[in-house]
C-alpha cells in the first residue's frame, strides 16, 4: 500500500505508522466477521453521547442519519483500502465537523472509545486468533491516521480564527506559541 | 551600529525617570529589536506579550471605529506598560512605576518610538 500524498506530515505519519499492503489484507480477512456487529457497537456509542451533557446536544434530532453515517464510517475500516479516496474522506469528515462547531474533543473521546471497544470485539468475534491480533493493531493505527486527519481540519480553522480576531501575523502566532518555552 | 544607537535610545528613556524601569523595542511579529529590561524579565516573552497586545488594540480601535491606534496602556496596581508604534514595523514598550507622572511618560516614549522608527527607516 503506498502513499500517495505530497503532503511531508502525512507522509511521515504513514512511514512511522507503517500501515502497508499486509494491513489491507488483514482487515479483508476480518471483515465479515466484524461487519455484522457495527451497528450494535455504533448503538452503544450513541447512547454513551446522548447521555454527555456536551455531546448529547449535538446529536439530538438526528440520531438516526448519524448512525448511518458513523456505521458507513467504521464499515471503511474494515475495507482494505486506504489509498487517496480514504484520506479524502477523512478529511472531509474533518471539514463537515469544523463546520457543523463540533469540538475536536468529541473526535478524541469518539476514537478513544472505538479504540478501547473494537479489540475486545475482534478478540471475541474471530475465529483466527493471530487474524484477530494483527486487524487490531492495523485497526489501531487507522483510527490514529483518521484521528490525524481529521484533526488537523481545525488546526488551520482554529488559528485562522485566532489571527483574524487578534489581528496577529502567522510569524507571531508561531512566536506566542513557542515564547518562554524551554526545551 | 543602529544596535548601538537604539540601545542608548533605550538608555536614555530609561534615564529619563526613575519611575521608569524598563524599556524594550520589538519586530511586530514579536521578536526583540533592543531591550533594556530589569533582572528576572523574560525578554523572551515579553516581545511576544507585547507585540500581540498592540496588535489587538489595533484590531480592536479599528473594530470599533476608533481610527488608528495610538497606544495601548496597560495599569496594574503597581505600576504601567505603554506600548505604541515605532514606526511600521517596530514597537516601543515602556514599562514604569505607579508614581511617574503620565504626561512624562507618553511624551518621552513617544520620542524615543519617533527617534526609533528613524533609525529602522
Amino acid at each position: 500500500m503506498q502513499l500517495q500524498s505530497t503532503d511531508p506530515n502525512l507522509q511521515t505519519f504513514w512511514h512511522v505508522c507503517g500501515l502497508d499492503k499486509d494491513d489491507e489484507r488483514v482487515m479483508r480477512a476480518v471483515r465479515g466477521y466484524i461487519q455484522p456487529l457495527i451497528p450494535r457497537l455504533t448503538d452503544a456509542f450513541y447512547e454513551i453521547l446522548a447521555t454527555d451533557p456536551q455531546t448529547a446536544p449535538l446529536i439530538e434530532g438526528r440520531v438516526a442519519q448519524l448512525k448511518r453515517t458513523h456505521i458507513a464510517w467504521l464499515e471503511s475500516l474494515f475495507n482494505g483500502d486506504y489509498g487517496a479516496a480514504f484520506i479524502s474522506r477523512q478529511r472531509q469528515i474533518g471539514a463537515v465537523h469544523v463546520r457543523a462547531k463540533i469540538p475536536p474533543t468529541f473526535v478524541a473521546a469518539s476514537m478513544s472509545f472505538l479504540r478501547g471497544a473494537l479489540p475486545d470485539v475482534l478478540a471475541a468475534n474471530v475465529a483466527d486468533k493471530d487474524g484477530a491480533k494483527a486487524a487490531t493493531g492495523t485497526l489501531l493505527r487507522l483510527l490514529d491516521l483518521c484521528q490525524f486527519l481529521i484533526d488537523r481540519s481545525y488546526d488551520g480553522t482554529l488559528s485562522d480564527g485566532l489571527m483574524n480576531n487578534l489581528g496577529i501575523s502567522p510569524a507571531l502566532l508561531a512566536r506566542l506559541q513557542t515564547a518562554g518555552k524551554k526545551f | 551600529m543602529r544596535e548601538d544607537q537604539i540601545r542608548t535610545i533605550l538608555t536614555d528613556l530609561n534615564g529619563g525617570s526613575t519611575d521608569i524601569d524598563a524599556s524594550a523595542l520589538i519586530s511586530t511579529d514579536g521578536l526583540i529589536i533592543s531591550s533594556a529590561l530589569s533582572p528576572g524579565m523574560d525578554e523572551d516573552r515579553i516581545s511576544a506579550m507585547v507585540a500581540a497586545m498592540l496588535s489587538l488594540g489595533e484590531r480592536t480601535a479599528a473594530e470599533l471605529s476608533r481610527g488608528n491606534l495610538e497606544q495601548v496602556m496597560i495599569s496594574g496596581a503597581q505600576g504601567y506598560v505603554l506600548i505604541i508604534h515605532a514606526g511600521n514595523d517596530a514597537v516601543l514598550c515602556t514599562i514604569a512605576g505607579k508614581a511617574i507622572k503620565l504626561g512624562l511618560l507618553f511624551i518621552d516614549a513617544s520620542r524615543a518610538a519617533k527617534a526609533a522608527a528613524a533609525i529602522l527607516t
